[in-house]
């Protein structure tokens, strides 16, 4: 389905159409009323997730934040077919289904870079998978580590690299058979604040240039704010998305945007939303006004 | 290509990340190794003592000078270099044999679905059963020749190996294994590209315990009885009282048990230089 030969850089023009509209926004995937419920061994059952519904649309960045626990994962593995769901619909791209295996790009918490192999090999493993053209794969492969700032660590393996480094192979890996869709499972969470950052702003900058369509999972709501173009806001388990909050800011969008007023709004909206449904007297953040000392807040 | 002006995480890319030894660390093992073997040359230096002053009975404990001249008689003698070839023999082929034979019995029972559930308890008690006892019945129906070693030695490693193997397949990451299946994998390529080497360094942990297994196999069947090899020479030295060459023999074994664990180990350091928990030393 790909042609690795197709250069990194991809026009803004390059409209995705859907097979049904061909319109620059049309629905890319639905989730209807989706539940999960887990069976455990010992007989007792948990939900993870009850009456999700949401959509994505083509080329569209969309957050999913939400208390740890509250069936983001879930949500995310069963949008990407690798997860059976209980009940409920998702519908990838009209088929009536998850999105397919091999035609989107999948980046978890831990970088899961394979140890016995090199950074570029580790890249190119789509392309193996997918029985690809090889040596177009590598070349490929080659500019896609360069456009996350990794170069210079073709022949290292993994073990080599620090975390951050790690996660830009994998980011290199997610993208590697072009993709049509990207799911990230808090990507970042395991890293440091500055190098946390950085991915981010590497992030944005990847998008700028691949625009692809992205349903990212993560619990912070800053991070959220400053990659989406709009942001799902999950209850505490068994989630339900409570709110879908459109991000307007103009791209790219730079570090100093978390001091603006309206960002700092937003934020605390969405912490309010969030943290009504934790049980934690200590975060009524009704109380507050939207210039109010939230640093602590954000550390609990 | 731009990279982010924010790019502090990026360490230089030239930075080696592997932890330099610490300057004393040579010494220090150089130090041991000096005292390892002091104490293999007390120990020679007592026995000899012991041995030549009548302490110890020579029929016990030959003086050291004695075994290291028995030794030197052996190698000259006609035949001797036959005998160590019949022993190595049945022991490298039994052993290549069981290791491909377990990995392939093990690739099987992992790729066919619920095959290696029903099997375990079967395989888990021929296991525990004392297998090298079955020597005599093997020796009985396939004759003393190369042939009863040979596939006694393939019996009593197989096991080890077989169950160090699965237990190895068994190992799952959930993360390896869901981006293998986001890609469309088959389960064929899982098991090449995350599986097996995943399974690695238990099928070597195995692989050094069937060693090991497979020196004690091809001298207990020529024990049992066998036409040559040094099992044999051992019970011909032994019928004549000549216990230097008993335990020249042994120092024959040892080195042949020796050999082949250093080649595994290397073998090991080779495939898994990845691995933290890679063993050999
Ligand atoms: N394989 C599983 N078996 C049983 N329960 C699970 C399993 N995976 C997740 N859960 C439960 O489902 C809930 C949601 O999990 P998850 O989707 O991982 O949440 P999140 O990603 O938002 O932290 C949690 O309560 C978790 O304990
Ligand atoms: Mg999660």
């Amino acid at each position: 389905m790909t042609n690795a030969s197709r250069s990194v850089e991809r026009p803004m023009t390059d409209a995705e159409g859907s097979p049904q509209d061909g319109g620059p926004r049309s629905m890319r995937l639905r989730v209807e009323d989706v539940s999960k419920v887990y069976s455990g061994a010992d007989g007792v059952d948990s939900v993870a997730a009850k009456g999700v519904s949401f959509d994505v649309r083509d080329g569209e960045f969309v957050s999913l934040v939400g208390p740890s626990g509250c069936g983001k994962t879930t949500i995310l593995k069963a949008c990407a077919g690798l997860m059976p769901i209980t009940s409920g619909r998702i519908d990838y791209e009209g088929t009536g289904r998850p999105a397919k295996a091999g035609t989107y790009g999948m980046v978890f918490q831990t970088p899961t870079l394979l140890p016995w192999w090199t950074v570029l090999e580790n890249v190119v493993l789509p392309a193996r998978v997918l029985g690809l053209d090889m040596a177009r794969s590598r070349r490929r492969a080659a500019e896609l580590l360069e456009l996350v700032g990794l170069t210079g660590v073709d022949d290292r393996y993994p073990g080599e690299l620090s975390g951050g480094m790690q996660q830009r192979a994998s980011l290199a890996r997610a993208l590697l058979h072009e993709p049509d869709m990207v799911f990230m499972d808090e990507p970042f969470g395991a890293l440091d604040a500055i190098t946390r950052d950085t991915m981010n702003d590497l992030l944005q900058t990847v998008q700028r240039e691949l625009r692809q369509t992205v349903l990212f999972v993560t619990h912070s709501i800053q991070e959220a704010i400053w990659l989406s173009d709009r942001v799902l806001v999950m209850s505490r388990g068994p989630g339900r998305v409570i709110d879908d909050v459109p991000i307007d800011f103009a791209r790219p969008r730079g570090i100093a945007l978390s001091a603006d007023e309206r960002f700092r709004e937003l934020e605390l909206m969405l912490k309010q939303e969030l943290y009504t449904s934790l049980d934690a007297p200590g975060l009524d953040t009704t109380s507050l006004d939207a210039t109010g000392p939230d640093q602590e807040l954000e550390r609990s | 290509m731009s990279t982010s002006p924010a790019d502090l995480a990026t360490p230089a890319p030239s930075t080696p990340r592997t932890s330099p030894r610490r300057p004393g660390a040579a010494m220090h093992t150089l130090r041991m190794r000096g005292a390892t073997v002091g104490l293999i040359v007390l120990i020679l230096l007592i026995a000899e003592v012991g041995s030549r002053s009548g302490f110890i009975s020579d029929l016990i404990i030959p003086a050291p000078t004695d075994v290291w001249a028995a030794l030197l008689d052996q190698w000259q003698t006609e035949g001797f270099w036959g005998d160590v070839g019949s022993t190595v023999t049945a022991m490298v082929v039994g052993f290549v044999f069981a290791a491909v034979g377990s990995f392939l019995v093990a690739a099987v029972l992992i790729l066919v679905r619920g095959l290696e559930e029903i099997t375990m308890p079967i395989i888990i008690a021929i296991e525990t059963m004392p297998k090298i006892a079955i020597a005599p019945i093997i020796i009985l129906w396939l004759g003393f020749g190369q042939l009863g070693k040979t596939v006694i030695v393939g019996l009593v490693t197989f096991f080890p190996i077989l169950i160090n193997t699965l237990q190895g397949l068994r190992v799952t990451n959930r993360d390896e294994y869901d981006l293998l299946r986001s890609l469309g994998s088959s389960s064929v390529q899982l098991f090449r590209y995350v599986r097996l080497p995943r399974a690695l360094p238990y099928i070597f942990a195995g692989l050094r315990v069937g060693a090991v297994f497979a020196l004690i196999g091809a001298v207990v069947a020529e024990f049992v009885g066998s036409e040559n090899g040094l099992g044999a020479l051992i019970i011909t030295a032994r019928s004549q009282f000549n216990v230097p060459a008993v335990w020249a023999l042994l120092f024959d074994l040892m080195v042949m048990g020796i050999v082949l664990y250093a080649i595994t180990s290397w073998a090991e350091r080779r495939l898994l230089f990845w691995s933290k928990e890679q063993a050999g030393t």
